[in-house]
């Protein structure tokens, strides 16, 4: 019987210095074209440079940006960042930007929250039977 | 209740991994997340209680370890195989975190329903 797994996804490694960001992609193109749904995709440490709309990919090469936003449209899986790790980095939201009077380099389709918002996904009374989201790190 | 297992495995100030192991820690454990803590590897030298960050101008790694059990960040373990090779004795180690063999270890990631390794 086929069963349908809930993935959280968390990405730790930016997009030029690791390949962290397109293992997960392929993880999750590939899950989700099995049936397999994922419910969110998070993104910390140097894993929020992915949001940044101010990193350019080197001429000939393809920026994972573009597969990101265009997978998140596809599928409506929410790409969060967290904002802690986010403003630590340089990747700043429209909010934080009008507060700290800087420019907002955070792509519209990345949505900057608390980490707590990862962490409640997880917690929930499925815990520990089939249907609890299974968390996977990048 | 979901059991949330962190293995923090790199040195308090060598890269931000260790506070963002920490930070990780409190969120999880903030919305009422089971979280179980692993100092591995080289993350034990987060672990020696004579600790002065102030001159490189970062929070106290030690200090913030210290607080855990505040925030319901229980247990705190270390691998016992990791004090003895890297040479530290039982008493540099902040009283917090107790020992566990490579065996308890496993146990623990098996027991998990999630890790995250920093």
């Amino acid at each position: 019987m086929f069963v349908m797994n809930k993935f959280l996804i968390f990405i730790t490694g930016s997009p030029f210095d690791s390949l962290n960001g397109q293992t997960a992609l392929s993880f999750c193109e590939s899950a989700v074209s099995m049936g397999h749904c994922i419910e969110q995709i998070f993104f910390y440490q140097q894993g929020v440079q992915h949001a940044n709309i101010d990193i350019q990919a080197a001429s000939g090469e393809l920026g994972i940006m573009k597969k990101w936003v265009s997978f998140s449209e596809q599928t409506k899986t929410p790409l969060n960042i967290c904002v802690t790790a986010a403003i630590k980095r340089g990747v700043i939201a429209m909010e934080e930007a009008q507060e700290l009077e800087l420019n907002s380099n955070l792509h519209a389709s990345f949505n900057s929250v608390g980490m707590a918002d990862y962490f409640a996904a997880l917690n929930n009374e499925n815990s520990g039977d089939v249907n609890a989201p299974i968390c996977i790190q990048f | 209740m979901t059991q949330l297992l962190i293995i923090s495995t790199s040195p308090p100030y060598y890269s931000s991994a260790a506070q963002d192991a920490l930070e990780a820690a409190l969120a999880a454990s903030n919305v009422g997340l089971s979280v179980s803590f692993v100092f591995m590897g080289d993350g034990l030298y987060q672990l020696l209680n004579d600790q002065d960050s102030k001159q490189i101008g970062k929070k106290s790694i030690a200090k913030q370890i210290k607080a855990m059990p505040l925030y319901d960040i229980e247990p705190i373990y270390f691998i016992d195989s990791d004090l003895s090779e890297r040479q530290i004795s039982s008493n540099s180690i902040l009283n917090v975190a107790n020992a566990i063999s490579d065996l308890e270890f496993t146990h623990l990631c098996s027991t998990a329903s999630c890790i995250l390794r920093f």
